[in-house]
């Protein structure tokens, strides 16, 4: 696929006539907080170095989802249709998320088509970083801060343009009729990483080895961290009734640290115990996702650790996991 | 494409009161509105929904061969079941599924079989059981001993089947309560505490049983004692299956979703799982 070069002064120009096509989602600031939204004007886009406070997932992903409507006639309506949008400005870590959320939602025997047809619908934009933020270590992940390729266009800051690297059809449908110049950027590959941050360990040891307890012993189990993180997927169906008796139904974001996400009606609850709900987050992200789908669900964007109120670190959780099972390795 | 959050419409046909003690459980008798046959295997459950209520998992209770109804046996115990036991014949709930993966008949074929059932546990095995006793396929499995237990006398479900199913050749049905009753002659205790009493060729017999966490602890290690091998001990297990189809990340034991993996599992995979059920 080609690269092209988009001039900075014409970026708002060129993104002023697309969302006149699409719904146009990009990280715009609000009262110095950077985030993303649905950009009323292009000009408002920031397209910085800087990582958004939120990762765009709740725009493939909502954190409150209209799935079905049971109508008051007795019958049932389907959710409705989904925007073309173009969602802009995504970094290496955040594309590295939605393509493990990609591997949770549309694959195996059952596909969640909330989320299909979300990323279907949607051109994703990439934008490289030049530095690392304070809590990130995409680098000791398997992200590369300076390109991704999972994604339909990628753009990289050169100065008075934007090098744009188009990798799919529908990244080549948005830019096409721009007249843009075709550049030669050079072939670029991902960077090797050194010092990957994962966990090889059986399960059971991670389970009964460590010391969970210790290492939970400040978390408040507020769930902030799953809520910020980019690829943390669980959900919960929630019923409201409306005032005519129809009832709709939801798909709302849910918790593994909250004590009642796994509690039976039975009133058996099998992760009874804050340590427990810590375990099965860290595991989830360094163990199960990797064992069922290859990835570690992790990407070293630094959103929990930026967010705790308390100052959990699941960088140095890690880290102290490997060193813990070395130690007792050699004994 | 479906969504495979997106029930069908349902009428209760039936409702069977199953217990007379203050542990309320009823079976009920449910058709797709459509007249539409749900197909399933022993050891599936489907998501029922009642519209403003909610949503819950329940094993498939009766058998598989009986295209005219389905059977759910529901204990009263929240608001969604609160909500169902109100409900009259004619009543209108929403059901997916079937979802998960079942008991493998073609394996338990030509093998003597030990069913261990504890409380409302009877439920999920029912299905497996009403299809090794019917008469097309009983001469597949060779004996097949039950072991049965309640909290009391009033609280058996299925009080109905047990005669039938003491008639089918080599066949044996031993129930068990929690503490003495008078008038009571059958076994008194719980089922880990009896198995070693049966008449049981351990190793060459699969012992298919289900019942709450701790019993299912407590019996998997007794025939585990007792010389049953663990390939063929098998169990089903009963989670927070929000979804049914692996996405929403509630009923993981480790990297093991119990509504696509399960919730029937071999001994021998469990025990390589974390103890988190």
């Amino acid at each position: 696929m080609s690269t092209i070069a988009i001039p900075k002064l014409k970026l708002v120009e060129i993104l002023d006539k697309i969302k006149e096509s699409y719904l146009l989602v990009a990280p715009v600031r609000n009262q110095g907080i950077l985030d993303f939204a649905v950009v009323k004007e292009a000009a408002e886009i920031e397209l910085s170095n800087d990582i958004a406070y939120k990762s765009p997932k709740e725009y493939l992903f909502p954190q409150v989802e209209k799935i079905l409507r049971f109508t008051s006639e007795g019958g049932l309506t389907p959710s409705e249709e989904v925007p073309q949008t173009v969602l802009l400005g995504i970094k290496p870590c955040d594309l590295e998320a939605i393509k493990i959320m990609s591997a949770v939602f549309t694959t195996g025997k059952y596909i969640d088509t909330g989320f299909a047809n979300r990323l279907e619908k949607t051109i994703l934009v990439g934008l490289g970083c030049t530095e690392e933020k304070s809590a990130c270590f995409c680098d000791e992940r398997t992200v590369d801060k300076a390109l991704s390729k999972d994604c339909d266009v990628f753009l990289t800051d050169r100065g008075n343009y934007y090098a744009a690297e188009i990798f799919s059809q529908k990244g080549q449908k948005l830019l096409d009729g721009f007249c843009l110049e075709i550049i030669n950027d050079g072939e670029r590959v991902k960077e090797i990483q050194q010092g990957l941050l994962e966990i090889n360990a059986e399960e059971n040891d991670l389970f009964n080895k460590i010391d969970w307890e210790r290492l939970t012993e400040k978390c408040l189990g507020c769930g902030i961290c799953t809520y910020i993180c980019p690829t943390c997927h669980c959900f919960e169906f929630k019923d409201v009734v409306e005032k005519k008796g129809a009832v709709t139904r939801y798909k709302c974001w849910d918790s593994c640290m909250y004590p009642r996400f796994t509690l039976h009606a039975s009133g058996h609850n099998p992760r009874e115990s804050k340590q427990d709900r810590y375990r099965q987050r860290v595991l989830h992200k360094y163990l199960y996702v990797k064992q069922n789908f290859g990835y570690t669900a992790c990407t070293g964007c630094g959103r929990c650790i930026r967010s705790c109120p308390v100052g959990m670190n699941i960088h140095s959780v890690v880290k102290e996991i490997n060193n813990i099972l070395n130690v007792k390795g050699e004994n | 494409m479906n969504s495979p959050y997106t029930p069908q419409k349902a009428e209760i046909v039936d409702i069977i009161q199953e217990t007379t003690s203050d542990l309320d459980i009823k079976t009920f008798r449910i058709k797709f509105a459509t007249g539409e046959e749900m197909n399933f295997l022993p050891g599936q459950f489907v998501e029922l929904s009642i519209p403003g209520i909610g949503e819950a998992p329940f094993g498939f209770a009766s058998s598989p061969k009986n295209k005219e109804f389905i059977e759910l046996t529901i204990k009263r115990v929240g608001h969604l079941t609160d909500a169902l036991h109100s409900m009259a014949v004619g009543s209108t709930v929403w059901i997916r599924g079937p979802f998960g993966n079942h008991f493998p008949l073609k394996e338990l074929e030509k093998s003597k079989i030990l069913i261990i059932a504890g409380g409302l546990g009877l439920s999920p095995l029912r299905p497996l059981i009403l299809t090794m006793l019917d008469d097309e396929n009983r001469n597949k499995y060779c004996d097949i001993q039950m072991l049965i237990a309640a909290r009391s006398t009033q609280d058996f479900s299925y009080r109905r089947d047990f005669a039938k199913w003491r008639k089918v050749k080599d066949t044996k049905v031993l129930l068990t309560i929690d503490r003495a009753e008078n008038g009571w002659d059958g076994l008194v205790g719980f089922p880990h505490n009896l198995v070693a009493d049966l008449d049981i060729d351990y190793q060459n017999t699969y012992g298919v049983f289900c019942g709450p966490p701790v019993m299912i602890k407590a019996v998997s290690n007794k025939l585990i004692e007792l010389g049953m091998p663990k390939s063929k001990i098998l169990t089903t297990l009963e989670m927070r299956m929000t979804c049914g189809v692996g996405k929403c990340g509630k009923c993981n034991i480790g990297h093991s979703y119990v509504c696509v993996d399960g919730p029937v599992y071999r001994l021998d995979q469990l025990s390589s799982m974390p103890n988190e059920y």
